[in-house]
């Protein structure tokens, strides 16, 4: 029935569909209380928390239906938040998700530590080359190529609405920059699932965390540069490109003490130490949206700290430089489900299908040609690398997912350039969920082809 | 930058909570009496709105999700005691007496309470239905602290009494859950009279239906080979559906969250994973006991002097309620036991249940009356927190000269 005829036995389709019965089950309950019962404005955290709820057990429920499929858990999880969300039945609707935003901030920090966590330099010692080359190259194409292809596509954009060669020039070098952006959240995510372990999953997580820093420093020189394209009589903005450095030193930094101090915590064996974990994640979280509105109120400075990188840092920290990475890991694990449940579940809510409605032609357009400049800058880089034929085969499918780093960067798009910024913002939005809906499929297809997805991530038997 | 602090502020305490132990050895006994986990709701009081203001009322707001879910992980885990194999092996005359217990105390506060909120308020009635409900229902449960104390005392540790106290303690606050349930399905939804009678108590029947709804959900979620991770999942989102819920509709969420954890406990093919479950909760047991103490401190605003003289009266009434109760419910056993007649008095302590369905009816109701029966409840709370010790071991210290 659902399941891939190759591989299902009668018990797993009667697990699909007892799953989907449940899930059927679930989703009348709430829809019958939203409906039937009038529930009053006063009453939305409590409206949250049994969306909370909601949202918990179909994501998990589809999760599990997903994986029977042959397709990654959090591709269930974002298509929860998809089909419930304020796109297609509106149970998770804006004003229902705002009280719950703690926890996404959460999840969002909780997911850095993890992927700081999981970098071991006993085994990225051995593939430096690769990272090296699999950041100079992915980068590079990846931004000349997409940014050329928008520089042929512009003159089809109305809502450029015919800007000289010179400011194309730099809008494209400004979406060049975002299209190389990656999500190590969803690598992280889909490592976790798979319990993939091995220098394929190693290098593509360890990428993706420096492509985030490098993306972040790349975004301000482009915008340094689009800021003289636009108002040359305001010079080079030199000064922005050393705030964003700054920044990342910082954040860098800051990491490194959030590690000690939560190696030392593991170390003398503290209490609930899962439970420190997420709070601490939030707090980071919160503290670093914090600094950033205290410098823009006081400083008018538009750097903050990234947060993500906040605890990647910690986490690369207490795996390498403390001898409780396995003590840290075995913590994190769990509450790492609720955690991606909540995220992903989350993501796929805010996911803006409205914008990928209304340009889902140019939109599918360029997400294709940066898959196609993926392509060819991974095999440039494993190819001069030397790696393996499985590596140079497959690098590219871990490098499509596009999350929280692309929409941060496109928002701030979004508020530098409002005269077109809003237009090129939804096809920018649309572009990064397509990446979304795909990247997670490719990357777990990615870990089974080279074997290091580990048998007990694939679906289990359902008991009849 | 206040809700960061707070937050801070909050889990620090917790964590400091959920690592100590009472205070013993030395320290003078009304000290030790003292420092029983009432002193984070003092905690609370201090950084709540009345005086250090870091626990705010926009942070309270924040984490009313939060304190959704507490309520009903609370309720689930006290539900999922209610395992009909175990409750099966306790003595059937111990398990009446902490029923009849709890019936008499409740029945001795409800009619006091109701007769003073007669003749003291001019509130809707329903409202002082439902404020009447929750200080018989809080006063209903018994806490396990002052046990502690019997137990480390030379003179009472070995006797009989104190298990039969725990047992009580154990049980009865399932009464109080219970009448909670009851009382806010009849009064807080609808209008309660008589024409209407027919609709309030429809509400009781779909608190109940949440209670058996939200658990088949769990069961049938975990009839198959479930990870440890996805149970937690699970019980996340069964706590937060059932909770959430009952909020939303302004029902008990501790009594639909203890039917989930009783149906639950009870269904052959789901005891295999009982313990898995008790495991998970009890990962997070302490840290949220003692996060819903300062929380509940942080909503308390001190009485005034009425209130003050009330939460005496309350304390009074209920220990009336628990000494009748007491007597009452253990004659059949005192037959065969040694049970001393003012075993009621062993009972004092209110424990976290009471507290809980104290901070239950600020989620449900948002009346002037509301804020100053929490006021009056908490501080009783206290009082009785710090008077429990003295009254239990005097207690099993009699039962001990009696058997001698």
């Amino acid at each position: 029935m659902v399941c891939d005829p190759n591989r299902c036995t009668s018990g797993e389709e009667r697990l699909v569909i007892r799953r989907l019965f449940t899930l059927s089950a679930v989703g009348v309950l709430v829809w019958l209380l939203l409906r039937i019962v009038e529930i009053s404005p006063s009453a939305t955290p409590a409206e949250s928390t049994f969306m909370l709820g909601f949202a918990l057990l179909s994501a998990a429920l589809l999760g599990e239906i997903v994986e029977h499929l042959r397709l990654p858990r959090i591709t269930g999880y974002m298509f929860a938040g998809i089909l419930f969300g304020p796109f297609v039945a509106n149970l998770l609707s804006a004003r229902v998700l705002e009280p719950l935003s703690a926890l996404n901030e959460m999840a969002f920090a909780f997911i850095g530590l993890a992927a700081g966590a999981e970098l071991k330099v006993a085994i990225l010692r051995g593939r430096w080359r690769s990272i090296l080359l699999l950041i100079v190259c992915t980068a590079t194409v990846v931004m000349i190529g997409v940014g050329g292809f928008f520089i042929v596509a512009a003159p089809y954009l109305a809502f450029l609405g015919g800007l000289p060669p010179l400011q194309i020039f730099a809008v494209a070098g400004m979406v060049g920059v975002i299209a190389a952006a990656r999500s190590p959240s969803s690598a992280i995510a889909i490592i976790a699932e798979t319990k993939a372990d091995g220098p394929f999953s190693e290098t593509i997580l360890g990428v993706s965390v420096a492509m985030d820093v490098v993306v972040i420093g790349l975004f301000a020189v482009a915008t340094a540069v689009a800021g003289l394209a636009f108002a040359p009589e305001q010079g080079l903005d030199l000064v922005f490109v050393i705030e964003v450095t700054g920044e990342i030193a910082v954040s860098i930094a800051l990491g490194v003490l959030l590690g000690a101090i939560i190696g030392l915590y593991l170390k003398r064996k503290g209490p609930q130490v899962s439970l420190v974990i997420v709070g601490l994640c939030f707090l980071v979280y919160r503290f670093s949206e914090m600094v950033g509105h205290y410098l823009e109120e006081t400083h008018h400075l538009g750097v903050g700290l990234e947060p993500l990188l906040i605890c990647a840092a910690a986490g690369f920290t207490i795996q390498n430089l403390s001898h409780q990475g396995t003590r840290l890991i075995g913590a994190m694990d769990r509450v790492a489900l609720p955690v991606y449940v909540v995220f992903f579940t989350m993501t796929g809510a805010r996911l803006d299908l409205g914008a990928l409605a209304t340009s889902w032609g140019i939109a599918l357009t360029i997400a294709g040609f940066r898959i196609a400049m993926i392509v060819l800058g991974t095999r440039l880089a494993t190819s001069l690398a030397g790696d393996p034929k499985p590596f140079r085969r497959y690098s590219w499918l871990g490098f499509v997912t596009q999350a929280g780093l692309s929409l941060a960067l496109i928002s701030q798009f979004e508020s530098q350039f409002p005269d077109w910024g809003t237009g090129m913002a939804t096809v920018l939005v649309a572009v990064v969920a397509i990446n979304q809906l795909i990247g997670p499929v490719a990357f777990k297809m990615a870990l089974e082809m080279v074997g290091e997805a580990r048998r007990g991530s694939s679906p289990r038997k359902g008991t009849s | 930058m206040k809700a960061l602090v707070a937050v801070i502020v909050l889990t620090t305490l917790a964590l400091v909570g959920s690592r100590r132990a009472f205070v013993q050895g030395r320290s003078p006994f009304a000290v030790q009496s003292f420092f029983t986990g009432t002193e984070f709701i003092i905690i609370g009081l201090l950084l709540g709105r009345d005086f250090l203001n870091v626990i705010d009322d926009s942070t309270l707001d924040l984490l009313r999700p939060f304190v959704c879910v507490i309520l009903g992980w609370v309720g689930f885990l006290f539900g999922l005691q209610f395992d009909r194999r175990t409750v099966s092996k306790l003595p059937s005359g111990f398990f009446a007496a902490s029923a009849v217990e709890g019936m008499i105390t409740l029945a001795t506060v409800l009619l006091a309470a109701w007769y003073l909120l007669i003749r003291n308020t001019n509130a809707a009635p329903d409202v002082m239905a439902i404020a009447a409900v929750t200080l018989a229902a809080s006063a209903t449960c018994t806490g396990l602290t002052a046990l502690t104390f019997i137990e480390n005392d030379r003179r009472t540790a070995s006797l009989q009494v104190p298990s039969l106290l725990r047992f009580v303690s154990s049980l009865d606050p399932a009464v109080g859950v219970v009448a909670a349930g009851v009382g806010l399905s009849l009064f807080a939804v609808h209008p309660f009279d008589a024409v209407s009678f027919p609709m309030t108590l429809q509400w009781l029947v779909i608190s109940m239906c949440l209670g058996l709804v939200t658990a088949w959900i769990f069961v049938s979620l975990t009839l198959t080979r479930t990870s440890q991770a996805e149970l937690t999942v699970y019980l996340l989102g069964v706590i937060a559906l059932a909770g959430g819920v009952a909020f939303a509709l302004r029902l008990s969420a501790l009594f639909v969250s203890f039917i989930c954890g009783l149906v639950v406990a009870n269904l052959t093919h789901v005891r295999s994973i009982q313990g898995r479950v008790m495991t998970i909760m009890a990962h997070g047991d302490r840290f949220l006991y003692y996060l819903l103490l300062v929380l509940a401190g942080a909503y308390w605003k001190l009485p005034d002097i009425p209130l003050l003289f009330a939460a005496l009266v309350y304390v009074v009434v209920r220990l009336v309620g628990k000494v009748a109760g007491g007597y009452l419910s253990t004659r059949r056993l005192a037959r065969h036991h040694a049970v001393p007649p003012l075993i009621g008095l062993g009972l004092v302590s209110q424990g976290g249940m009471g507290l809980a369905i104290i901070v239950e009816l600020r989620f449900v109701s948002d009346q002037p009356l509301t804020e100053a029966v929490m006021s009056v409840a908490i501080l009783a709370i206290i009082i009785n927190e710090f008077l429990a010790p003295w009254f239990a071991i005097r207690t099993a210290a009699r039962a001990g000269k009696s058997v001698s």
